[in-house]
Order: C-alpha cells, then sequence, then structure tokens
C-alpha cells in the first residue's frame, strides 16, 4: 500500500479525488488532505507519504511553494491543475506527472502507476527538484530527459537543434552527442521558443545562437556551428531572417 | 629649504592644470562661422530662465551622440561609467562619440544680465578647465530655439573616457543649471556581412547615396553572415567564391569620409587608412585573392578606437577567364531576374500578411464560438446529465473530462495559426466521442502512413465544422446505421482530407450553412490570401447515399 495525501483549496476537489482513488486505484490509502499549502505542509509532516496530490492553484500560497519549502523531497508529485499553461509546460518537460481537472479516469490510473514505479526506482526526486529549480529561476530552465537508467538534465543552451522523427524527437547537442526524447518535435517548439528556438522546417528546431550562416546555393539552409546544415521551409524564412537579426 | 620645497610642488600643480587647458580647448574661433547644421544643439525651452544647452557635432554621422537625455543616474549605475557620484543624479547627461569637441549653449544670459551669472567647465569633475567666471561671449544668430545674442561657450573637448561637468550659478551662488557630457568610446559596429563571387550584385547599394535606405537583402548575395558571427574573427572563413565581400557598418553614416578602413593581407598593407570611396556605410571589398586577411575600420573623429575583423578566403579550385565570364554574365541577368521576382512576392505577402493580422485577433473569437456553439454546448452537457440520471457515473466522469479538454484546447488554440495534426485529429476525437453520446453512429478515422502526423501542421479546429454538418444533417434522422468516415490522404505533395457520411445527402447548392462551416470556409481563403496561391480547395458532392466534403492542401507535405 502505498500512502498518499491530497492538497486542494477545495473541499469537493478532494472528495471527487478520494472517491476516484478508492474505486480504480486500489494501491493507495489516503494518509491525509488538506486545504491549503500550510496545513498541508504540517499533514506531509505528520504522514509522511509515498504520493501527493497537489493543486497547482491556490489563493495565497500556490502548489510549487510547498515544493519550494521542502529541501530533499522523498515523494512523487501528481500535480493537479484547472488551466495553466505556463506551469504545465514547465511541468511536462521535468517529466512529472500531471491531472487536469476534470480528472480523465485512464489518466489518473496511468499517472499513479507511473508514480508507483518511480518510488520503487529512485530514492530521492531529482525531477522535482529541478522542477522546483526551473519555476524559481525561469531562465536557468533545465529539460528532464527520461532515458532507461536514468533522467538527464539537458540545459537549453547546449542543444544545438532538434530533429522530429515520428513521435520521438532527436537533441543534438554540442560535441556530437545525440539524444532521443519520447516527446514530438511540437512539444519541444512550445518551451523552448522563448528560449531563442526557430521552427526553420517542419521537421527542424534550430538554436538560434549556433546558427553560423545562411546558404543560399542550391536551396536555403542554415549552417550550424558544428557543421550540420539544416533546410528552411519556404514559409519560415521571414521568421528565420526576423529571428536571426536579417531584416 | 623646506618652505622652497613646498612652493616648487604648488609651482608644477599649476602647471599641470595650465597645460590641460591648453589640450583641452583647441578653438575660440568666431562662433558666428560655426556651421551649425552640422551640430545637434539640445536647448531647454523654458524661456527666459537661464540653462544650459549641448552643441554636439554630426560630422557626417547621425548616431555621433546619444539623443537620450537623462539623468546620470540612468546611465551610471554603480557607477558604471566612472562618473562621480558626487554629482546631482539627475543632471541630464550626454553621449558624445565624437572628440572635435562640443559647445555650450547658454539660453537666458544675455548681454545685460551676464553680470549676475557665473559659468564653470571641469574635467571628471576634477580638474579646472574653465574656472567660474561670468559669460562673456554671445551669438550673432539664432541658434535653435535659442535667441540671437545668447550666451555660447567655446569648444571643448576630452579623451574617449572622460566627461566634461558644465554648471551655471546666479549671484547667490546657487547652481541653476548642470549637465555632463561623455566622451563615449565608439569603434565601428559590423551589422552585417555579404559575400558573392560578383561585386556587381552589390554596386547598386554602394552608389545609393541615401543613407537611410535600407534595402540590403536580396541583392544576389551568396551568403550572409549577421551581426554576432561577422564580428567573431576566429568563425569566419570564407570559399573561393565569396571573394566579394560587402561590410555594412551599423551607423546612420551620410558623409563617406565619416568611416575610414584599412586592409591587410597576411602582414601587408594593401590598402592604407583612408575614407571610405563607396557610399557611407558600406565597405565593399571587390575580387580579393586568397589569403588571410585583417580588415580595420574606424570613425573618422575618434581614430583610436579601431575595429578589426579577420577572415581567411580559400583559394579556387577553377581559374578560366571564359567560365568566369559566362558565369558572371549568368548570374548578373539571375540576380536582376531574381531581385524583381522577390520584390513583387515580397509586395504580395506583404499586403497579405496585414490583412491576415486584422482579421486574426477576431478569428480567435469566433473560433471560441463556432466550437462552442450553445446548441453543441448544452446538448452535450445535458447529455452527460442524462448519464448521472440513469446512474452511469463512469460514463458520465469520462465525457465530462472529455468535454474539459475540449473546452481546454479551444481556449488554447484559438490563437494559433496552426497545430500539428495529432492534435487535430486528438481534439476531433473528442468531439466525435461527444457528438455520439446525442447520435449513435460509428465512425471510421484513417492517415495514410506517408503523413507525418507531428510534423504536419493544420490551422486549429478547421475540420470541426465539416464533420458536425455531417453528423447533423446526416446522421440526426437515422438509428444507429450512420457511418461517418474521414482519410487523410497524401496525393503527391498534396494533402486531402476526406469526410464522408452515408446519410441522406443535402442539396448543395441550398445547403443552409451554419456558422462553423462558413467560418471554415472563410479561414480557408485566408489562408490562401495568405501565401499569395491557392493552397487549400473545398469540394463538396452530395447524392441520396450520402455526402463528401474534400478539402485539400496543395503542396502541403
Amino acid at each position: 500500500m502505498f500512502r498518499a495525501v491530497i492538497i486542494d483549496d477545495e473541499i469537493s476537489n478532494i472528495e471527487n479525488l478520494t472517491i476516484m482513488l478508492r474505486k480504480y486505484c486500489p494501491k493507495i490509502t489516503i494518509a491525509g488532505t488538506a486545504t491549503s499549502v500550510d496545513q498541508g505542509l504540517q499533514v506531509m509532516m505528520e504522514t509522511n507519504p509515498a504520493i501527493l496530490f497537489l493543486d497547482i492553484q491556490m489563493p495565497d500560497k500556490g502548489g510549487f511553494d510547498l515544493l519550494k519549502s521542502i529541501a530533499a523531497p522523498d515523494f512523487e508529485v501528481i500535480f493537479v491543475t484547472a488551466f495553466d499553461q505556463y506551469a504545465i509546460q514547465a511541468i511536462k518537460f521535468s517529466a512529472i506527472d500531471y491531472l487536469l481537472k476534470p480528472i480523465n479516469t485512464t489518466e489518473l490510473v496511468n499517472a499513479v502507476n507511473r508514480a508507483i514505479a518511480n518510488i520503487e526506482k529512485e530514492k530521492q526526486n531529482e525531477r522535482l527538484q529541478n522542477l522546483v529549480y526551473s519555476i524559481s529561476h525561469k531562465n536557468q530552465l533545465k529539460i528532464a530527459v527520461p532515458g532507461n537508467k536514468e533522467t538527464l538534465f539537458i540545459s537549453p543552451e547546449t542543444i544545438l537543434f532538434c530533429k522530429s522523427d515520428n513521435n520521438y524527437t532527436v537533441l543534438y547537442l554540442q560535441h556530437n552527442q545525440k539524444l532521443t526524447s519520447s516527446k514530438p518535435i511540437f512539444e519541444y517548439e512550445e518551451l523552448l521558443s522563448a528560449h531563442g528556438f526557430i521552427r526553420c522546417h517542419q521537421s527542424y528546431l534550430v538554436n538560434s545562437a549556433f546558427i553560423k550562416s545562411w546558404i543560399r546555393v542550391d536551396g536555403d539552409r542554415l549552417l550550424m556551428e558544428e557543421g550540420h546544415e539544416i533546410p528552411i521551409s519556404r514559409n519560415s524564412k521571414e521568421k528565420v531572417k526576423q529571428a536571426i537579426g536579417m531584416k | 629649504m623646506p618652505p622652497l620645497a613646498r612652493i616648487s610642488w604648488k609651482y608644477f600643480y599649476g602647471m599641470k592644470k595650465l597645460l590641460l587647458i591648453s589640450v583641452l580647448i583647441i578653438s575660440t574661433r568666431a562662433y558666428s562661422q560655426l556651421d551649425w547644421p552640422n551640430y545637434s544643439t539640445s536647448i531647454d525651452n523654458a524661456q527666459g530662465t537661464p540653462s544650459i544647452g549641448v552643441a554636439i557635432p554630426y560630422n557626417g554621422n547621425y548616431h555621433n551622440f546619444d539623443k537620450n537625455v537623462v539623468g546620470i543616474s540612468h546611465w551610471n549605475p554603480g557607477s558604471k561609467l566612472g562618473i562621480d557620484t558626487a554629482l546631482n543624479a539627475q543632471t541630464p547627461l550626454f553621449f558624445v562619440y565624437d572628440t572635435a569637441g562640443v559647445y555650450f549653449l547658454l539660453p537666458g544670459v544675455n548681454e545685460k544680465n551676464a553680470r549676475d551669472y557665473e559659468f564653470t567647465v571641469l574635467l571628471d569633475n576634477k580638474s579646472v578647465i574653465t574656472p567660474w567666471g561670468p559669460v562673456n561671449r554671445f551669438t550673432e544668430q539664432s541658434i535653435g530655439s535659442m535667441k540671437a545674442g545668447s550666451g555660447i561657450s567655446g569648444n571643448y573637448r576630452a579623451g574617449t573616457g572622460q566627461y566634461l561637468v558644465a554648471q551655471l550659478r546666479n549671484k547667490a551662488g546657487q547652481v541653476i543649471s548642470s549637465r555632463v557630457v561623455y566622451f563615449k568610446k565608439k569603434a565601428p559596429a559590423i551589422a552585417l556581412l555579404s559575400t558573392s563571387d560578383n561585386a556587381r550584385a552589390f554596386t547598386s547599394l554602394i552608389k545609393n547615396e541615401d543613407h537611410f535606405s535600407d534595402n540590403r537583402q536580396d541583392l544576389g548575395w551568396h551568403r550572409q553572415y549577421t551581426s554576432s558571427l561577422a564580428g567573431d574573427s576566429a568563425r569566419l572563413q570564407l570559399a573561393h567564391n565569396e571573394n566579394n565581400i560587402l561590410v555594412q557598418i551599423d551607423a546612420k553614416i551620410y558623409r563617406k569620409e565619416a568611416l575610414e578602413y584599412a586592409l591587410y593581407k597576411g602582414n601587408t598593407e594593401i590598402r592604407q587608412w583612408a575614407g571610405n570611396e563607396r557610399a557611407n556605410n558600406y565597405i565593399l571589398l571587390e575580387n580579393l585573392a586568397p589569403g588571410n586577411y585583417r580588415l580595420l575600420t574606424r570613425f573618422t573623429r575618434q581614430p583610436e578606437s579601431i575595429t578589426e575583423l579577420r577572415f581567411s578566403l580559400a583559394p579556387a579550385w577553377y581559374n578560366t577567364a571564359g567560365f568566369y565570364a559566362a558565369t558572371l554574365a549568368f548570374l548578373a541577368v539571375a540576380a536582376a531576374g531574381w531581385y524583381f521576382l522577390a520584390k513583387y512576392r515580397k509586395q504580395k505577402q506583404a499586403s497579405a500578411l496585414a490583412h491576415k493580422k486584422a482579421e486574426q485577433s477576431t478569428e480567435a473569437l469566433q473560433n471560441i464560438h463556432a466550437l462552442l456553439n450553445p446548441h453543441f454546448t448544452f446538448n452535450a452537457l445535458s447529455s452527460i446529465q442524462g448519464l448521472v440520471m440513469k446512474g452511469q457515473v463512469d460514463a458520465a466522469s469520462t465525457y465530462l473530462s472529455s468535454f474539459g479538454a475540449l473546452l481546454r484546447e479551444t481556449l488554447k488554440e484559438s490563437k494559433s495559426d496552426h497545430i500539428p495534426l495529432t492534435k487535430e485529429l486528438e481534439n476531433l476525437q473528442l468531439y466525435i466521442g461527444l457528438e455520439q453520446l446525442r447520435y449513435h453512429f460509428v465512425y471510421d478515422l484513417a492517415v495514410d502512413a506517408d503523413i507525418d502526423l507531428f510534423t504536419t501542421v493544420i490551422p486549429p479546429f478547421l475540420l470541426q465544422p465539416f464533420v458536425e454538418n455531417a453528423i447533423k444533417h446526416g446522421f440526426s434522422k437515422m438509428n444507429g446505421e450512420g457511418v461517418l468516415t474521414i482519410n487523410i490522404l497524401k496525393q503527391e505533395n498534396d494533402m486531402l482530407v476526406k469526410i464522408t457520411d452515408n446519410g441522406p445527402g443535402f442539396d448543395t447548392a441550398a445547403l443552409q450553412e451554419g456558422y462553423g462551416l462558413s467560418l471554415s470556409r472563410k479561414r480557408i481563403s485566408l489562408q490562401n490570401r495568405e501565401y499569395g496561391e491557392e493552397l487549400t480547395g473545398l469540394q463538396l458532392d452530395s447524392t441520396n447515399k450520402g455526402a463528401t466534403v474534400i478539402i485539400s492542401f496543395k503542396n502541403w507535405l
């Protein structure tokens, strides 16, 4: 059995999730619930849960405030949120689960199963620490790429470009390193466009900091720092020009 | 002996001061002969009250100074510029890049009231250049908003990194106006570097004396290096056919003499320091032979600040004159043709873009309206309520979260131009799932294996109104035999979306279009205008055995 705590400012949401967990997730017992961050910290200390269901937006203090005050989290978090684009994006890339209200049963069961698998695998929740850091230092975001044995944390400044491979994305890093992620390229575009990345082609997302030159002979393409040549699609030319400061 | 030593120290101190003054004041020539149009003047317009104005020379470069007149505190936080923090932080600060010197203007001070005021100029707020004393020069003409007969100073200058403090005080000894002029280091910055094997591609540009026009793009260059790279010498290795180089300096130069450059090949000076012979801020290096080069640039009026650009040119692998001439002729013709074509297309695009922007914001709102049309929204909610009443709690919960997901996507994507095909199809299936609560039908969704669901894009929720139409007109009178088929096909480079139903069909001519359907039609035509050609097409076909809608996206894949 895995002990869980639910923190949500609305009692009806806590009740709803409790019923759903009881019905669909027999491995979970509810060790405690709270309707505010301060009360939640108290409950966490008393019950030492394995899984925390945490609402991101609450009046006064939000879910991230609670996490910031825990230095070395040894529990799994499943976020529950109504609508918060920025937070969801950051969560997505820290390889942490989240549920959107109203909660979908299948998604709930999957998230709980993944959390249980993680509890059995790792002692400390590094992904959570990375997320909390990224949220409080918006410019120093790191992307968590889960691998077979370990989760790698990649800083966007070390990515030369991303290439789509069906629903996978291959990240080309500095020094000829490559990494395959199980997220499609458009999700990287959503996250990285704020970090100087340009979608210059339907299959490519490039880091403008590594563009060396624009080649016009034999079709338009970008020459990258480590010698890669990336095609520029017709519809993206204007966008790329603007992004690299060519009027 | 000791008293004598003290005297000699004082003497040396005094000498040093004198020396500074002689260096700093270079010109006391008659100000009335000055070429005032060459000066940018900043005069406080509070008429009557004496104050200090500043006249800064242009000398061929419109950005020879900083126009933003704000207090010292704005530019000098943490004493970044080394300006004395004891100065009033609100004192207007001017940047000057031109070491030719500035004049201080004294509006409100004239021969009649000159005895009531005193003026001083300090270097770095330490050394006195002009000690406190009455104003004794006056203009013979008006300068800007300053009347003739107003006070004016001599010419002052300082070295780069130094600054002047000018102050004006009244009889009571109160400082009533002060200005700081900072002589800032400024070396030319390279904005863009274009290369070609054909210098003629650049000639129309460098003949253009109009320094403000910026039509540098699309002139037949082969490669362009942007500002951040052009400055980084280590990385600039040019191919043999990049032997004509157009360097654009980031400055508003209107007299070409304001910019100087020198060129070294290896250690040999192949061009001496001299003013630019081309138009203004473009330096053209023509027909360079292979080798390692250094291009040095500087602004004439601040010769000590030099920008160095290192680049190397690889040797060519061919050298036949006939081949070269033929290539040149071909390139010239092609460049000209291509230039006009590009210009034409650009114009077309620009007008389409402007139109699109205007319609975009209203479109986002219309999208939300179309998808969440009250008929669908409340009937879907009512169907979910029905499940609750019948005790089908699990189903109700599932549909409720689908409804939530669809609402969320609508809000999120209503502003996007395009979304990945896979997301559009996810949203479509959420929608169909909810409609299946109301009408009983089955559906089949098939996508060609050749189509990449993750990189192919489509305008968000474009397909939904067509599906809605098929369900509403096709299946409302059928009892569970309805079949909806959605096929996404690849046909060469085109993408075809085929939506078919087996309903009773409808008269395509007399089709009563819903809000969503007409909106999708509008979006299709908008899409076409944006790219200046017919990209998407719509085809409706109806028989009594069913209806088919084909939306084609040309050259989409």
